[in-house]
């Protein structure tokens, strides 16, 4: 379930190359966030932890790419 | 003086008449960036721009209140055409302001799926939200 959670937050990110990310979501990022959980950490906090502050300096993107990771952990 | 109080008479009524909620207000303005990348990343088309609705008579029942007002008649509706995704400009329905912004975001959330047209309005919502976003249920559908 985690897994398909991470998949769907990188599918999301991938959606926005070119247009709001030059960088998408690399599978090295998705094991960081998964090895971060793994250890305990709470799972939207890795996801923004490992995929948010590396892939945007942006305040509004950064914004928009939690709200992405929220809907999908239902917070 | 006619004119002065017919000012007065219409701010005062028109005031009672709108459940206008200014502090909790969000405008489109201030959430239209993170609206668009939102709708992008739930695979809406990233073509699209994203603008403010213009207000359409409603034509449902009104308050007592609104009549003698003379006011709400007409509402922004969200839609979407083959270039442009409308949201109101303004959304004030709740006292809270982080629910108008979930509202505004639910929108997008809806707008942003490809649902078959010819099914009924209600299973058409669930289906672009709950069933595209089924995390997005628990927590801003239940409140929303």
């Amino acid at each position: 379930m985690l897994a398909k959670r991470l998949v769907s937050i990188a599918n999301a990110f991938r959606a926005l190359k070119d247009h709001d990310l030059e960088e998408v979501a690399s599978t090295r990022l998705l094991v960081y966030a998964a090895t971060l959980i793994k250890d305990g950490c709470e799972p939207t906090l890795a996801c923004r932890a490992a995929l948010v502050e590396t892939l945007t300096d942006d305040p509004e993107t950064a914004v928009a790419l939690r709200e992405v990771i929220d809907a999908t952990f239902g917070l | 003086m006619e004119e002065y109080v017919g000012e007065l008479w219409h701010k005062l009524v028109t005031r009672v008449a709108d459940k206008q909620r200014a502090e909790a207000a969000v405008c489109l303005a201030e959430i239209s960036k993170t609206a668009a990348i939102f709708f992008r990343a739930l695979g809406g088309d990233a073509g699209l721009n994203l603008a403010a609705a213009p207000s359409t008579r409603h034509g449902a029942r009104r308050s007592w209140k609104n009549k003698l007002a003379s006011s709400g008649e007409r509402i922004q509706l969200s839609w979407r055409d083959g270039e442009t995704l409308r949201l109101p400009e303004n959304i004030d329905l709740f006292s809270e302001r982080s629910l108008n912004r979930d509202l505004y975001l639910w929108l997008v959330a809806l707008s942003a799926a490809d649902v078959d047209d010819s099914l009924p309005w209600i299973v058409r919502n669930q289906t672009a939200t709950l069933g595209n976003i089924p995390a997005l249920s628990r927590p801003i559908f239940t409140i929303l």
